[in-house]
């Protein structure tokens, strides 16, 4: 076999057989030839991917205007006078580049681009014809809202910049794009607001995107893995979401996203534990109940981690904590069963964490099917048969609901591991080893950064400034600065003060009637 | 990296496997004792528990059996030399251990008082799993026999008599709810006195199976008797229910309480009063030649609640002489208490720390001989008595019966 060239060849018969061999022999590469009538010779050369390509606007952009061309344009011009005709006057496309490497010409044909080339001339043109088939803009499955916008982002790149650039109309949102991985050629684009994003974080993700060094991006995970300041913790210190007006909110925040093709779920860094516990809505929605939720949500991320290793522990080690009627009704419940209370809880959380993941995997049409088994045959004829206690049934229930209630599904997941650990220590040590791990963990929480930003922030180190929207969310007009560290230092005015709003003070209609 | 994480996780697996569990208790391995009684026989110690069953209390699902037929707790006794060991001793008879952490009441038996409380509080005290605040009780029976006796409204009765003595204590003031914390106190105090409620069973046979609960009325039932005098320890007298009031006025215990009184000069106890707030002041004074008087004023406000008399109330000097009735009433209640206190020598209305805390100095030359002192201190009384409210119905119904009236 003969080397493989590195610019393209000079005959347009030998580039395309190079295509043929670099590609194989796949059904859906067209190559089309266009030669003077009655010459054999042909002058020029189309190729693209079929199932790339936007059909359409290959078929009436480029291929009718290259037909229509008359006779003597293909006899007067030289393939220098062609391929400025090709380039300047014939194709109808507004994205053109002009490639000379042959590495380029396939790199370029993958990404969906239609090549022209000319005979004897090698310049090749790269129309972009990207297309095809893809899922529109959706309702985000995994963060739906009441109120707000309904959109999601897709697995197409564009869309989804489109979606933020509709957004934030500002000059200032910067587009960087990265390929990364060495066989999927993945896009990767980082987003951020110039003078608003620290520009030493945005320096840091690009440095470590940059070292990245592997086959294959599929999805955001395997960026957040690679890019994150720490792996053995159960903590994610990057956030996902579906929503563009989410990333959009976090760009303007000072936060950097890092969109991957192929995948709606876009990465958003640095992040501080308390963004886990904030949702969309909750901008949306009026102030006092949307901190009310706020407060609920960081009360159920305490009792899904905590409720089974509580009951575990105050059952087993100190019942004198407990009411009187309470502990004579829990002891009349534990009369029948045969496992300490440990053993039935690990029981209970791995049946229900069995329950979940099927519920996840198995078809649609089945779901029903699950549900009932699970409430049914778990629930009430574990109990009637004397395997658990009813209250341990509710325990647990009420914990797998408590974790569905955190808006992030990495922190419920964090929340749902360390639940396990500590029901080991407060099934051996009591309330003492609980509190312990709960020690543990809050110290492990203080070392954790986030591209170089302290994971509790707003709390340790405190700032009283931003509180504002961390376990409650102030009115928007009482929030004028924005999170300090992440975003750039002269950048945290967001809007102007004072923008309480009042009536004004004088009453129209009833002008006069005040003394 | 993964070495020593590896070998940090090891250590921690360890830790938890030799250091753990030791102190684990299952449910379903505990007795849960409502309430425990304390007698004395021949030197030796005679406990007695009352242990809730909980599989014939809640009818929750899950426990084995339902609730009705089954008798809720069951009552033994064990004896030993010292308090712990007849505890132990229950080991040898019971297959479940003995939690005194939920335990509501305490009965001691007279015999048991006399010979002197401080073993049980020093058990109390000392043990972590048994609360201080228990409600301690005297009976002049067997403790025993308290606790098997059941309660058709409350089916725990050891819970049963706590919420009694705490009812009466709170809206009756007649009887004192005494806690293990506050006779310890008041025992160690300057007085060296305490009291102690008594609890009895009234009426006969014992209602000691549900099936005899089941009916509307019982034949005998648990109710609470007497005040005892304890002095230093050890029980010496008893006061009734109207020298019990004395001494609730006298230490400004007094919270709601129902006075009958008479609204004549002399005459049947026809009305009654119903003493909302309450507030004395006691004031030490020193006489010339060295002996003590106290002044007690006590201002008490409240509601008619009840009269026979046909009355004008709406003349203040009527009400004013139901007022003076009513101070009358209250001191002569209080006069009964100093009289009992003196009878029994014990100081049990609290002078001693009053005169402590006013005259420190002097108190610390006559502390050795207080118990000769105290029955010839001097008392002043002063009562006054306010009536806010005569109830929605200003005259007496008789006067409405009365052919002048309307």
């Amino acid at each position: 076999m003969k080397k493989k060239p590195t610019r393209i060849p000079n005959t347009i018969q030998e580039t395309a057989s190079w295509i043929q061999d670099q590609l194989g022999a796949s059904p859906d590469i067209i190559l089309r030839a266009y030669s003077a009538e009655g010459a054999g010779a042909e002058r020029v050369v189309l190729v693209y991917i079929d199932s790339l390509v936007d059909n359409d606007t290959v078929n009436s952009k480029i291929v009718r205007p290259i037909q229509e061309l008359s006779e003597e344009a293909f006899e007067r011009f030289d393939e220098r006078g062609l391929y400025a005709l090709m380039k300047d006057r014939i194709l109808g496309v507004g994205s053109i580049a002009e490639i000379d490497t042959f590495d380029h010409v396939i790199q370029s044909l993958l990404e969906g681009n239609t090549i022209i080339l000319v005979d004897g001339y090698q310049t090749a043109l790269a129309a972009q014809t990207a297309g095809g088939d893809e899922r529109g803009v959706e309702e985000p499955t995994s963060q739906t809202v009441i109120r707000g916008p309904k959109e999601g982002f897709t697995e197409n790149i564009k869309t989804n910049m489109s979606l933020l650039r509709r957004r934030i109309k500002s000059p200032k949102l910067r587009f960087v794009q990265q390929k990364i991985g060495e066989v999927t050629q993945t896009s990767v684009v980082i987003v951020y607001l110039d003078g608003i994003a620290n520009q030493k974080i945005v320096k840091e993700i690009t440095r470590r995107l940059s070292t990245i060094d592997t086959d294959s991006i599929l999805e955001s995970g395997y960026i957040e893995e690679f890019i994150q300041d720490r792996t053995y913790t159960p903590f994610p210190t990057l956030q996902n979401s579906e929503r563009p007006d989410g990333i959009a909110a976090g760009i303007l925040e000072g936060q950097i996203a890092i969109i991957v093709d192929g995948t709606p779920f876009v990465l958003l860094a640095p992040v501080t534990f308390n963004r886990f516990f904030q949702s969309s809505e909750d901008y949306y929605q009026r102030f006092d109940i949307a901190s009310f939720l706020r407060l609920i949500r960081y009360g159920s991320f305490l009792a899904s981690m905590l409720l089974p290793s509580l009951y575990i522990a105050i059952t087993t080690f100190h019942q004198e904590m407990i009411p009187t009627t309470l502990l004579i009704s829990l002891a009349a419940q534990r009369e029948g069963t045969p496992f300490p209370a440990i053993v039935e809880a690990f029981i209970m959380e791995i049946t229900f964490e069995v329950l979940r993941e099927a519920g996840v995997r198995m078809p649609r049409a089945i779901g029903s099917a699950i549900s009932i088994v699970g409430a049914l045959v778990l629930g009430q004829a574990a109990v009637q048969a004397g395997l658990v206690s009813a209250a341990m049934v509710i325990v647990v229930s009420f914990t797998a609901i408590a974790n569905f209630v955190i808006p992030s599904m990495n922190m419920a997941a964090a929340s749902r591991l360390i639940r396990f650990g500590l029901m080991i220590l407060g099934g051996t040590f009591g309330l003492f080893g609980i509190m312990s791990g709960l020690m543990f963990m809050l110290i492990h929480m203080a070392g954790l950064r986030s591209f170089g930003i302290p994971y509790l922030l707003p709390v340790s180190p405190l700032s009283i400034n931003n509180l504002k929207d961390v376990f409650i969310r102030a009115p928007w007009w009482r929030m004028s600065k924005r999170p300090t560290l992440v975003s750039e230092p002269e950048a945290e005015t967001r809007q102007g003060k004072s923008q309480k709003p009042e009536p004004p003070n004088t009453d129209p209609a009833h002008e006069g009637d005040r003394g | 990296m993964t070495g020593k994480m590896v070998r940090i996780a090891l250590v921690l697996a360890l830790a938890i496997i030799t250091a753990g569990c030791w102190d684990r208790k299952e449910l379903n391995e505990l007795a849960i004792t409502s309430a425990t009684g304390f007698d004395v026989q021949d030197n030796q110690w005679i406990i007695s528990y009352q242990v809730i069953i909980p599989s014939s209390i809640s009818s929750g699902m899950g426990g084995a059996g339902s609730s009705s037929g089954h008798s809720p707790v069951t009552v033994y006794s064990t004896k030993g030399r010292t308090i712990r060991e007849a505890v132990a001793h229950s080991l040898l008879e019971s297959p479940r251990r003995l939690y005194f952490a939920h335990n509501r009441v305490m009965v001691v038996s007279e015999r048991a008082a006399k010979k002197g409380l401080s073993p049980i509080l020093d058990v109390y005290f000392r043990q972590p799993d048994s609360r201080e605040t228990v409600n301690m009780l005297v009976t002049k029976g067997s403790p025993k026999r308290i606790l098997e006796q059941l309660m058709p409204s409350s089916r725990i009765s050891g819970q049963g008599i706590q919420e009694i003595i705490s009812l009466q204590s709170e809206n009756g003031s007649l009887l004192p709810a005494v806690k293990i914390y506050e006779y310890g106190s008041s025992i160690v105090g300057d007085a060296r006195s305490a009291l102690l409620p008594e609890i009895l069973v009234s009426g006969s046979p014992d209602v000691t199976t549900t099936e005899q609960t089941n009916k509307t009325s019982q034949p005998s039932k648990l109710r609470l008797g007497q005040l005892a005098i304890m002095k230093e320890d050890k029980l010496v007298g008893w006061l009734n229910h109207r020298e019990s009031l004395g001494v609730a006025f006298i230490t400004n215990k007094v919270n709601t309480v129902n006075i009958a009184f008479s609204c004549e000069e002399s005459g049947d106890k026809n009305s009654t009063f119903e003493l909302l707030r309450s507030k004395t002041k006691v004031e030490p004074k020193q006489g010339d030649g060295g002996g003590f008087t106290i002044s007690i004023a006590v201002d008490a406000y409240g509601t008619l609640e009840e009269t026979e008399c046909p009355l004008d109330l709406h003349k203040p000097e009527v009400i004013a002489g139901l007022e003076k009735q009513l101070a009358k009433e209250i001191e002569g209640s209080i006069r009964a208490a100093l009289l009992a206190s003196r009878r029994h020598k014990s100081d049990v209305l609290g002078f001693a720390s009053v005169i402590h805390r006013k005259f420190p100095k002097q108190w610390e030359a006559v502390k050795d001989e207080w118990d000769d002192l105290f029955p010839m201190v001097e008392m002043e009384t002063k009562v006054s008595v306010t009536i806010e409210r005569v109830g929605v119905s200003n005259k007496s119904f008789k006067e409405l019966e009365s052919p002048e009236g309307e």
